[in-house]
């Protein structure tokens, strides 16, 4: 009766390369890092993204408007190209007219798979 | 030794020779033909074939360098070209503009119809594939219905302006129409839907530097007193690889237009109160994508206007 081989030890990591998470193998910890990182960008970007994100505020000069009013462009102020858009006005709000000196805020519109830009009107408000 | 070295010698000439003389031949301006369909502005493009197609339609053939462009149209109307290079030469531009003039009469109004052409059959004369032409702009037809190219007519293409291009060493296709739709007439006061449609792509599948579409563009200008109704794309539209669909409305029907596009940046193009259009601006992500610009417009042609439009096309391409 012969006795069993003992078994053979276990390769372990050197203290050289221990991972800075304690125990956890290196790549694993680099795996971990990866992930961390890429759900805190992911949350932020949820947080910060909205169905409506304003942008830069334009004021400019009506220079076409379509007959119903919900497609305009406009000559900004100070030169630039003819920024063309959909106008969103206040309720009780006059239809822009070819022409008026107009304010406003663009900003950007979620829809589903779209985004489409649209100018909030903030001058001339309501009568 | 010398046996061997003067097949070589031979072979090796015949090489130069033939290099030499395609490239001669690829760059040797071709020989101006007449034509009927006019030309305006040619910044160096030149009529170098024309032919006529079954419906009594011309087709003419303009180059410039190694741009070929055909354009399907009747005599009278009349075609200009505007190249562009920008970008220390990086950048390839070309802007089409075909205009027409139609008498305002009860005859000619249906004189496209009543020829037999259609905006499909005008795209596979001027050379597109049947199966593309029908898949990108069957819905021409008859402006707008779910399956307008086999669909009953009922609202009849008054006219279209097409065109096709060949760039970038031909690596660089592209082909688009208009088609106008007579929506209303009483007497001379007339009211139209245009639609608008351009699709292009580039077949470059160079590891350097290959080309690639960046801009694309159409629209549709009209003549002194016309008033553009109503348009769309009122307002820059964003999708990743979406069908964009955009629609108009008018007092006598609505027609929409849509294309699948991919890393979709659709714009309006210089509106103004006789002018509208659509364009795309972006960069394709490889060959064979095909990137697309749409567009449409309804247009009140009161009595004090002549029936006059011009399509205006644009296509950029770029060397990575």
């Amino acid at each position: 009766m012969t006795a069993a081989p003992a078994p053979r030890p276990v390769a372990t990591a050197t203290a050289g390369h221990r991972s800075p998470f304690g125990r956890i193998p290196w790549p694993l910890a680099v795996v971990l890092s990866f992930a961390v990182g890429a759900t805190a960008v992911i949350g932020w970007n949820a947080l910060t993204a909205g169905e409506l994100q304003p942008g830069p505020t334009i004021a400019g000069t009506i220079s076409v408007v379509n007959h119903d009013g919900s497609a305009v462009c406009l000559m900004p102020d100070g030169g630039g190209r003819e920024l063309c858009t959909t106008p969103f006005l206040q309720a009780g709000s006059a239809p822009l007219t070819v022409g008026q000196h107009v304010t406003g805020r663009l900003a950007q519109l979620k829809s589903g798979a779209f985004t489409g830009e649209v100018f909030i009107v903030t001058s001339p408000g309501p009568h | 030794m010398s046996q061997l070295l003067r097949p070589l010698g031979i072979s090796v000439a015949l090489i130069v020779i033939f290099s030499i003389s395609s490239r001669v031949s690829a760059t040797t301006p071709q020989k101006p033909v007449p034509h009927a369909i006019a030309i305006g502005d040619a910044n160096g493009f030149v009529a170098v074939g024309e032919t006529t197609t079954p419906e009594g339609a011309i087709i003419d053939t303009f180059q410039s360098g190694d741009v070929s462009i055909k354009v399907i149209g009747t005599p009278g109307a009349m075609v200009s070209f505007y190249p562009s290079a920008a970008n220390a030469g990086k950048e390839h531009g070309v802007q089409i503009a075909m205009m027409t003039t139609r008498p305002k009469t009860e005859k000619d109004a249906t004189r496209y119809r009543d020829s037999g052409r259609t905006v499909v059959g005008d795209l596979v004369a001027l050379g597109v594939p049947r199966a593309d032409a029908e898949r990108e702009f069957g819905a021409m037809e008859t402006g707008g219905a779910t399956n307008p190219y086999l669909a009953a007519t009922t609202t009849p293409v008054y006219d279209t302006q097409c065109a096709t291009i060949t760039q970038g060493a031909g690596h660089i296709h592209g082909y688009g129409c208009s088609t106008f739709y007579r929506t209303y007439a009483k007497g001379t006061d007339w009211w139209f839907n245009d639609t608008m449609k351009v699709s292009a792509y580039s077949d470059d599948n160079s590891i350097w530097h290959p080309k690639r579409l960046i801009q694309l563009g159409w629209r549709v200008t009209w003549s002194t007193n016309n008033v553009i109704y109503d348009w769309e794309p009122s307002g820059p539209i964003n999708t990743n690889c979406s069908t964009v669909t955009i629609g108009v409305t008018s007092p006598f029907g609505g027609v929409s237009i849509g294309a699948p596009v991919c890393q979709s940046n659709l714009q309006p193009w210089t509106v103004t109160s006789t002018r509208s259009g659509g364009v795309w601006n972006g960069i394709e992500s490889g060959s064979n994508v095909y990137e697309a610009a749409v567009a449409a417009q309804s247009v009140h042609n009161p009595p004090t206007a002549a029936t006059s439009y011009q399509s205006a096309w644009t296509l950029t391409y770029i060397e990575l």
